[in-house]
């Protein structure tokens, strides 16, 4: 699900940087970034260092794309528009994928705790 | 004509020299290299096969207009849609590897499991079979007393074991360490009785009522003839001890007849079979 909607939006960035941009509403973009920094920081992206540096990219992305349409730069907001949104998608993968690790390791450790006897006292 | 051309190709070489790859393009090529080398290539390769086509628009865009904008966003794309193919294919593989660890875990914890039940059962019945046996010991015991009681032989139990009392008057004559024909036919009935418990040790002492040398000798010498007898009888001899002691440990007063026949006596201890180790 969370890939179905990377690569539709990775066909729009594409659409967009190809010529559509004109065409592309900020606002949609910015609403589709939102959504992608919002789910990096509801699953916890702030508790994993690699997952919080692209969660905090994300962010100041978006902040200056507000700040480019706010002095009516649509183009350059839309760019970071973009990047926002692929450094918030990457916040959640680099989360999940710190968890399963995390998880892995866990699972390896209780397999190694019965299947190694214990030191002879 | 050929010294312009030549200066033509040197311009057009210096061009494509000062377009130098900006660092989001260089870093895109370096992820997409190190992740066709990791998980994402087993693991996510439809991932990996987005990224490299978001690298090849990036380079595309590059040749074309060089380091603009819509080129470096193209460029910063592709670079976080490999790593993005990275993470998910180390996801991936933790979650197949975390399977693969649980699955074993399982079947270890089973395969002990069964174990386990299977020393419990055997432990079960272990002691059952103990707890049988000490059972039937013990009955045979409370047979062994009965049949004794029913020849009037004195029996108690003490903290040392069963302790058999046969006077000495009955067994032997005065002075004497030779069995009369009644101890004889005394000692046979105990030694039936006693034959039934081969695991049992077996003491037998020797009193007299004198404390001379004389009669520390002869209760010595009464014990070792009630322990040959037993042994002829067929119980074990490695099992029976035979010690005389004398007067100690008298039981009556020694200034009435009745107290100096019943201080001569021979005891035999049957000791309980030590608990297994």
């Amino acid at each position: 699900m969370v890939s179905n909607l990377r690569c539709s939006l990775m066909g729009l960035a594409v659409g967009i940087l190809a010529g559509c941009a004109g065409s592309a509403k900020p606002d949609d973009l910015i609403a589709s970034s939102e959504a992608s920094v919002k789910t990096a920081q509801e699953i916890g992206a702030q508790g994993y260092p690699r997952a919080a540096l692209s969660l905090q990219l994300a962010v100041d992305e978006l902040q200056h794309a507000r700040d480019f349409i706010k002095s009516g730069d649509e183009e350059k907001a839309k760019l970071q528009l973009l990047r926002a949104k692929v450094d918030g998608d990457l916040a959640l993968a680099l989360t999940q994928s710190a968890r399963a690790v995390a998880d892995a390791e866990a699972a390896r450790e209780r397999l190694r705790a019965i299947t190694v006897p214990a030191s002879e006292e | 004509m050929r010294t312009t051309l030549t200066s033509l190709a040197l311009i057009s070489l210096a061009a494509c020299a000062t377009a130098v790859a900006p660092a989001e393009l260089v870093a895109a090529r370096a992820a997409y290299t190190r992740a066709e080398a990791g998980a994402a290539n087993t693991y996510k390769p439809d991932e990996l096969h987005e990224a490299r086509l978001a690298l090849a628009r990036a380079e595309q865009a590059f040749t074309a207009d060089g380091a603009d904008d819509h080129s470096v966003t193209l460029a910063y794309l592709a670079l976080r849609r490999t790593e993005m193919a990275e993470a998910d294919g180390v996801t991936a593989q933790a979650m197949a590897e975390k399977q693969q660890d649980t699955a074993q875990l399982t079947q270890t914890a089973t395969t002990e499991l069964r174990q386990t039940r299977k020393d419990l059962n055997q432990t079960r019945e272990e002691l059952a079979s103990e707890a049988e046996a000490r059972d039937r010991s013990e009955r045979l015991a409370r047979e062994a007393l009965n049949k004794l009681a029913l020849v009037s032989v004195p029996v108690k139990e003490e903290p040392r074991g069963t302790v058999i009392t046969l006077p000495g008057s009955v067994l032997f004559a005065s002075g004497k360490s030779a069995l009369l024909s009644s101890g004889t036919q005394k000692l046979a009935q105990v030694a039936s009785v006693l034959k039934d418990q081969p695991e049992h040790e077996i003491a037998i002492e020797g009193y007299t009522r004198g404390s001379d040398d004389l009669n520390q000798a002869l209760s010595e010498r009464r014990a070792e003839t009630v322990r040959n007898f037993l042994i002829a009888q067929g119980l074990p001899g490695d099992h029976i001890n035979a010690v005389g002691l004398g007067a100690s440990s008298p039981v009556a007063d020694n200034t009435t007849a009745e107290g100096r026949a019943d201080n001569r006596r021979v005891e035999i201890v049957v000791k309980e079979p030590s608990e297994p180790k």
